[in-house]
């Protein structure tokens, strides 16, 4: 662990990784697993660059796909790596990662989001961050899509709204309104006004309507074609 | 090993047979063979040299012998079987079970018998399948009597389920290997080990 200089601020940084494991996703999953092995080195240098000093990077990994189509396999959490100690293990668990499964088009991002925002975010540091990476090729299907499956979880956000007040709501203890950043890499919605931006393009209702949230399109259903990955670095360290 | 003569026909055998395998007589133990030291006969039996094997109990016997010098039961040769299907609805690919009967002794056998339950004749010995239709071919015959289909009469055809190997990965990697391989796309034992210890269902919320 690295020690502050008296008088620099000191930053704690919890990332949560959200990445669509289903089988659209093997060609930009395996650009991501790549990434993962230089994100650490690469997140640092850029925020030394900006003269940032980070006393711990903590990630952890979500894993998700559909309830309904994939049972026990739709949700898998990681808990924190603590980085630079973990990387090893934390690289070698993001590339045993497989796509597979999904069904339909829609995936459960929203609830991989959910369980996202009640991780149990770091409580020590000067100056704290809670960063959620989403990637995703699909849209989501509305929340509490997946109940018939027995492995659909108990405690989820039963709607859109309970799912936005988890994010928004800071008397609930989740996320810190400061701290909180989400990073969208999900497709754009159609055009406005011809869809339930609720039901059928949530991603477009985050974006618009929830704080801290930066958003990169990606094009539905075709599979991420490219990670701008340097994109996403710079848009972490510029939101710290 | 010395040779010994059949007292009933004369004919040369080892001299710890039982039968004589030419004329199936029985070497009583009372009664001494004749039993001569000079040079062996050529053409005794030996497990090396042996073409042919008692449908009884198994014995090597030489190829002219008409009868088992261990058991002394008569050798025939085994008669052509073949299935034929009751009609044209019947699957042909698999004859029902009681039209095969055993080459040696007539009794009905199952499909997947190895040896017939009456004499204890070796059926995989002669038993060989279409591999088009998968039916009994006859043995000694270059063509499957159910689809028509030419047959090597020199190789003996096991079942399919039998001898399929289950590689899911046409992978020039999986073909030394003799596992079933599955196809990871690129990912490493390593890192599958990593995925499965670190990933877990998620908490209660």
């Amino acid at each position: 662990m690295q020690q502050g200089n008296l008088g620099q601020m000191t930053y704690t940084v919890d990332l949560v990784f959200c990445i669509d494991a289903t089988g659209s996703m093997n060609p930009v999953l395996n650009m991501v697993k790549e990434n993962a092995l230089s994100f650490y080195t690469d997140l640092m240098d850029a925020l030394n660059a900006k003269g940032k000093r980070v006393e711990s990077v903590r990630i952890k990994v979500i894993a998700f796909r559909d309830y309904l189509e994939d049972m026990d396999d739709a949700m898998l959490v990681t808990d924190f790596f603590s980085l630079p100690d973990d990387t090893e293990e934390f690289t070698d668990t993001v590339k045993g990662i497989r796509a597979f499964g999904g069904g339909d088009i829609p995936e459960d991002g929203l609830e991989a989001l959910g369980y996202a925002i009640r991780s149990e975010w770091s409580a020590i540091g000067t100056k704290r961050r809670q960063i959620i990476v989403l990637w995703s090729d699909a849209p989501p299907h509305p929340i509490g899509f997946g109940k018939e499956s027995k492995y659909y979880p108990e405690g989820m956000a039963n709607d859109f709204r309970e799912l936005t007040d988890w994010w928004e709501n800071e008397q609930n203890g989740y996320v810190n309104r400061r701290a909180k950043r989400l990073i969208l890499y999900t497709p754009a919605g159609k055009e406005p006004g011809s869809y339930d931006p609720e039901t059928e393009y949530p991603w477009d209702n985050i974006v618009n309507n929830w704080n801290n949230v930066i958003h990169f399109p990606s094009v539905a259903g075709g599979g991420l074609k490219e990670i701008q990955y340097q994109e996403i670095i710079s848009a972490i360290v510029q939101s710290i | 090993m010395g040779n010994i003569y059949c007292t009933n026909c004369g004919a040369s055998m080892t001299d710890d047979s039982i039968f004589c395998m030419e004329c199936g007589f029985r070497l009583d133990a009372d009664v001494q063979p004749a039993r001569f030291t000079e040079t062996p006969v050529s053409g005794s039996i030996s497990a090396g040299t042996a073409n042919k094997v008692c449908p009884f109990c198994g014995a090597a016997m030489d190829d002219d012998a008409c009868f088992c010098c261990v058991c002394g039961k008569r050798y025939e040769e085994p008669a052509p079987f073949i299935s034929v299907p009751d009609s044209p609805a019947v699957d042909p690919v698999l004859p029902a079970a009681e039209e095969r009967v055993c080459p040696a002794c007539g009794a009905s056998f199952d499909d997947d018998s190895k040896f017939c339950s009456n004499c204890g004749y070796l059926f995989e010995e002669i038993l060989r399948r279409c591999p088009l239709c998968n039916a009994i071919v006859a043995p000694g015959s270059n063509t499957c009597v159910v689809c028509g289909n030419p047959v090597d009469t020199g190789t003996v055809i096991a079942k399919p389920e039998e001898t399929a190997e289950p590689v899911i990965c046409s992978s020039p990697a999986a073909k030394s290997e003799p596992a079933v391989h599955v196809d990871n796309g690129g990912i490493t034992e390593k890192e599958l080990r990593a995925a499965e210890r670190n990933f877990h269902k998620p908490p209660k919320l």
